[in-house]
């Protein structure tokens, strides 16, 4: 007999509030976090790092590219994975935003976006290894991202050129682009007086 | 009981004099001490390798030169890079012990006169550091030859992949780093500052050292403060002072490497130890010993332990 299924009585945040730039940040560290805790999700054995979201254990840093607070901690700890949030361009779908709707307050348009997660380690075959991992894990779960977060499209597109970075010591990453899209729909409730619209015209007779 | 009038220098070697030709055809040739007087024959050979501080030196000529004063020549050709790596030393072998001379490399050849010019400025600036500016500290020569990781490194590229690993330190070589040498260095303190940038945070303490241009280094060489512990990790190697083109004192970046990087458990023993220890000329010789200054060098060059300038 099959175990009853618990439901989690904290629903997520993303139930009920919209995608923001600042979550879909949220959303890349926390599935990089997740996969990256356990070595046994990898793919690829030779990558020796876990994430652990104590610093003193952790072994790998995955955080978004500017945050401040608690990244002091861990100042030039590498290999890294920086999560940076790349342009946002709002699409029409119609004219005046109107898209699959006869309603006259109701509006729609696509919010397509991209994030960049830049892969740095000291090491080129390193950080070529890290980025695939990486990127070979959003690739593969895409189609689950998308449906579960509500995503319009969501896609694992590239994995850059390695480049050199200069720091303590000369220092190599990898970027990987992944763009997604989704639907951003509202109303316009007018507040205003029920009688501001109604045509007083004389009529002659 | 007889009275010995001088201490004796602790390497019957005075100086090797190699005459670098870059396709094969290098002639090494050197002086010994006059002070020197063990009884014959000597035995010489001429060992090579691309690293001072190498643990694997090859054999120049395969039959030991007997009683020469001194010129063999290599007709292999032994670089190919464009730092021109290849380090000479000489091994004696008379009737009372064998005798290996500092590693010379081939950077150029001085007179007399220059050489002991050379010898005058780098004792006055080793006292310099000594006596007033310098930090005491350590110098961990990178491998760049030997054998590669056997933990860490690609299957097929052969490269490194964890810059965690405990066995290379992420140099691609086992056991990454050379046992370490002291040397002085006088620094400006790095400004400190986190900064948010497209590489995420960052805190690129750069320091600018003046330091004697021997040992030899070379970048991503380490050196350790050794009273604070910091590591850094060797930038950019500016000549400022040279005789004929041949460094003797230098600038050097140095970069702070942040807390977590592996190198800070690099520990000043030599791991090869156990491997080398039937071949004592070998191990005594895998610390860098200064090239240009034999007649007073007086490293101890014990296993183990950190060789001091007195």
């Amino acid at each position: 007999m099959a175990d009853p299924q618990i439901i989690n009585p904290n629903p997520s945040p993303l139930c009920n509030s919209p995608l923001t730039p600042q979550t879909i940040n949220g959303i890349m560290v926390k599935l990089l976090q997740r996969y990256f805790s356990d070595s046994n999700n990898y793919l690829n054995q030779e990558i020796k790092y876990t994430w652990n979201s104590d610093f003193k254990i952790t072994t790998i840093v995955i955080e978004p590219m500017n945050k401040w607070e608690d990244t002091a901690k861990t100042t030039g700890q590498r290999p890294a994975l920086m999560v940076k949030r790349g342009p946002y361009k709002f699409e029409k779908l119609g004219i005046n935003n109107k898209y699959m709707s006869m309603m006259k307050d109701r509006f729609e348009t696509a919010v397509v976006g991209s994030s960049q997660i830049l892969c740095i380690g000291q090491r080129n075959a390193e950080v070529e290894n890290l980025a695939a991992e990486a990127a070979y894990y959003l690739k593969h779960f895409e189609s689950v991202i998308r449906q579960d977060l509500k995503f319009a499209a969501f896609e694992a597109q590239d994995i850059g050129p390695c480049e050199v970075m200069k720091e303590s010591k000369e220092h190599f990453y990898v970027p990987i682009t992944i763009s997604y899209a989704y639907l951003m729909s509202w109303y316009i409730n007018p507040e205003s007086l029920i009688w501001k619209a109604t045509s007083i015209i004389p009529t002659v007779e | 009981m007889p009275t010995i009038p001088y201490k004796l220098p602790t390497s019957p070697f005075k100086r090797l004099i190699i005459n670098n030709a870059v396709i094969g055809g290098t002639s090494i040739s050197w002086e010994l001490q006059s002070q020197f007087c063990d009884p014959g024959p000597y035995e010489f050979t001429v060992q090579q390798a691309n690293d001072p501080a190498s643990d694997n030196w090859e054999d120049v000529n395969n039959t030991p030169a007997t009683d020469v004063y001194a010129i063999i020549l290599d007709t292999v050709r032994r670089i190919y890079d464009s730092e021109f790596r290849s380090f000479y030393r000489v091994k004696l072998e008379s009737e009372k012990g064998t005798y290996i001379s500092d590693p010379a490399p081939v950077t150029g050849v001085w007179s007399k006169k220059d050489w002991l010019t050379a010898r005058q400025i780098i004792k006055k600036e080793r006292l310099r550091f000594q006596k007033y500016v310098g930090k005491y500290g350590y110098l961990w020569k990178k491998r760049i030859f030997g054998e590669t990781c056997t933990d860490c490194t690609d299957f097929v590229t052969q490269e490194a992949t964890n810059s965690n690993c405990s066995l290379c330190f992420s140099t691609g070589k086992k056991y990454g780093y050379y046992p370490p040498v002291a040397i002085y260095a006088d620094m400006i303190q790095p400004v400190s500052l986190n900064s948010v940038s497209g590489k995420g945070m960052h805190n690129d303490m750069t320091a600018t050292a003046r330091m004697v241009a021997y040992p030899y280094m070379e970048t991503e060489d380490i050196w350790v403060d050794v009273s604070s512990d910091r590591r850094y990790y060797v930038g950019a190697i500016q000549p400022i002072a040279s005789i004929r083109g041949i460094p003797i004192v230098n600038q050097v970046e140095l970069r702070l490497a942040p807390s977590t990087d592996k190198i800070y458990e690099l520990d000043a023993t030599d791991p090869y130890q156990g491997e080398l220890s039937s071949s004592s000329s070998n191990s005594s010789s895998s610390l860098y010993i200064d090239p240009s200054l034999s007649t007073n060098s007086i490293w101890v060059s014990e296993q183990g332990n950190i060789p001091i300038w007195p």
